[in-house]
């Protein structure tokens, strides 16, 4: 069930409204006394960020998450409900919680969950742009979603909802559009900012360290602060979970975990990737169930959601992670075509290596998205940290609140402040690692391992056939748009199997297929297209 | 054209690695390391700032400026420390 969601029908919206606030199974609940009607619905958490359900003396309801009155680097999240109807909502720069918002000319929803959102609404109109980076998702970053009635709020962002009419404001402006000109940083401080950021991290969180679970793959960021906070900290992080991948990077992943079990001593969860229960899309290939999905979700939900319910059931409230390290070392030569936005991404575009069987058709509209995207500003934090929300939404509503060291404006700041040989390859991080004598294997891996050979594995066993097939005879994005040649794609399919194809191209093509798949899916909840 | 339905089978066994480590967890204490030590780590990382000015020509950085990521980029392999 959804962490927060709102539900607004804006039939009576000349009345003076009164509110009723309960406590219903873990839940503060706001109804409508004079139609009993549910409008608010948001999860009762004591842990951080903690959320809270006022009535104020004005009759307005305010709830959220965070502090009630909460300082610009502080994370919250504030709606009202005022006695006249209208409603408004304010975002902080973190943005943990995806927030989904939609209106359908009757109705008003606001949900971290789009699935709630989508069945909130009456119409759902497709993106016909959404659905072309649905296909090859580049890095853009959007408000957009699959549905035109629904959209994301971001980064300080306020909307205000008054009788059927929205207003969007946006946060305040990035100060600066490339990496050359964030304000110059001096590499020798590297040490003694990350680790100013480590310990603010440790004296804001370490009374929920029990409560807590670091998340490692083994990499070099999520390591970073369990690694830290052991030195510092003897056997204060209690907990470490890890998804597991497969075939050869499970052997250089394990050298990693080896390691940092040597130096943390936790106690340790694991899911695998190869989890025969938790494969992806398996309802659509076992009963051919057609969930909704909306093109921001990560591609394993099943596998994430095992995870999340796992260590929730462990006693799991806060997962530690390393999201964002990449992002603090990117170089963002021009913000636009980093958010796959205007004319830049769309030139990108023209000459981007698509596989064989990615359409001409699908090109062009590929590029017109590109110059489509609605964007009210520029974000402050790195452009990927918000990708990872549909990632968070699945721990936050198992109860376990995300928290990086990482996703903090002023350490990105100061590393996008380097000159670029330190920033690339995240030198300045390596040899930070290097310095302190942490693992070599940590910052100096043999392999730069990630989850795709397991896709790889999953479609080479046949396990998507029937899928594919069923898809190539009733999918939309074959059929109706044109954006894949069904002949052109068995044919590479057969590549991938009989082995002709190089392993590079063998996997892009099996990685595109599955997002093809996952769009054709998406696309079967929409009456018309 | 099909593909059929090929024998799915992939059904590989759960491996924990033998990794769980049931030692008992110390109490919260703080690990406050000798100065030699911080100093020790100053130096190793100023002289590793050193090395990767060293192997950077003016070219290398103009080059690096132009590419829009820099995780693993090809004038680096992704290994450390940053080879000539």
């Amino acid at each position: 069930m959804a962490f927060l969601h709102l539900s607004w029908d804006i039939q009576h919206h000349n009345q003076k409204y009164a509110y009723r606030t309960q406590r219903i199974n873990g839940y503060y609940v706001v109804t409508d006394v004079a139609t009993n009607k549910t409008i608010v619905r948001l999860r009762i958490r004591d842990d951080y960020p903690g959320t809270f359900c006022v009535h104020e003396e004005s009759g307005a309801i305010f709830c959220g998450y965070g502090p009630q009155k909460a300082g610009k680097d502080e994370e919250f999240l504030h709606l009202r409900l005022a006695s006249d109807g209208s409603i408004t909502i304010q975002r902080d720069l973190l943005c943990t919680l995806a927030l989904f918002y939609g209106y359908d000319g009757s109705t008003f929803t606001v949900s971290n969950n789009f699935h709630s959102a989508w069945d909130t609404l009456t119409k759902h109109t497709l993106d016909k742009a959404a659905l072309a980076e649905w296909l090859l998702p580049d890095l853009s970053w959007r408000r957009q979603t699959s549905c035109m009635e629904i959209h994301t709020l971001n980064e300080l962002e306020k909307l205000n909802f008054r009788n059927g009419k929205l207003k969007l404001s946006p946060g305040p402006a990035r100060t600066w559009m490339a990496s050359r000109d964030a304000p110059p940083s001096n590499p020798h401080d590297f040490i003694s900012v990350l680790e100013k950021h480590a310990d603010v991290t440790i004296e804001r969180f370490g009374k929920y360290f029990d409560a807590a679970v670091f998340e490692l793959s083994g990499g070099l960021d999520s390591s970073f602060l369990p690694l830290y906070i052991s030195q510092k900290h003897p056997g204060a992080v209690k907990r470490a979970s890890s998804m597991l991948l497969t075939g050869h990077f499970r052997e250089t992943q394990a050298e990693k975990l080896g390691a940092l079990d040597q130096r943390i001593h936790p106690e340790w969860f694991y899911v695998s990737f190869d989890d025969p229960a938790c494969r992806p899309m398996q309802d659509a290939v076992t009963t051919r169930k057609f969930a909704v999905r909306n093109y921001w979700a990560p591609g394993f939900e099943e596998l994430l959601e095992h995870y999340a319910s796992q260590l929730s059931a462990k006693g799991c409230r806060i997962i530690f992670t390393g999201d964002g390290g990449d992002e603090l070392f990117d170089n963002m030569t021009d913000i636009e075509d980093s958010l796959g936005l205007g004319k830049a991404a769309s030139e990108r575009r023209l000459s981007e290596s698509l596989t064989p069987f990615h359409t001409e058709i699908f090109r062009s509209a590929w590029r017109t998205a590109a110059l489509q995207a609605k964007f009210m500003n520029y974000p402050q934090l790195a452009v990927n940290v918000h990708r990872a929300l549909p990632l968070r939404n699945v721990f936050i509503e198992h109860g376990i609140w995300p928290i990086s060291p990482f996703i903090n404006k002023e350490l990105y700041y100061f590393c996008q402040g380097l000159p670029i040989r330190y920033r690339a390859n995240k030198n300045i991080f390596r040899a930070y690692s290097q310095a302190k004598r942490l693992p070599a294997c940590i910052y100096n891996p043999r392999a730069d391992e990630h989850p795709g050979n397991f896709l790889d594995e999953l479609y080479l066993s046949g396990y998507y056939n029937e899928l594919i097939d069923y898809f190539c005879t009733h999918g939309m994005v074959v059929n109706h748009f044109g954006y894949i040649d069904k002949n052109v794609l068995l044919k590479t399919l057969l590549g991938c199997f009989s082995g002709t194809l190089k392993a590079e191209e063998r996997s892009k093509a099996i990685f595109l297929t599955h997002l093809w798949l996952q769009a054709e899916i998406g696309l079967t909840q929409f009456k018309e297209t | 054209m099909t593909l059929g339905t090929a024998e799915t089978g992939v059904n590989f066994p759960f491996d924990p690695h033998g990794l769980i480590d049931t030692a008992p967890i110390q109490s919260i204490t703080e690990f406050v390391p000798e100065a030699e030590t911080v100093e020790a780590e100053r130096e190793a990382f100023a002289q590793l700032i050193a090395e990767i000015d060293s192997v950077v020509s003016p070219e290398l950085e103009e080059e690096l400026s132009t590419l829009t990521m820099c995780k693993g980029s090809k004038a680096y392999d992704g290994a450390f420390p940053v080879k000539k």
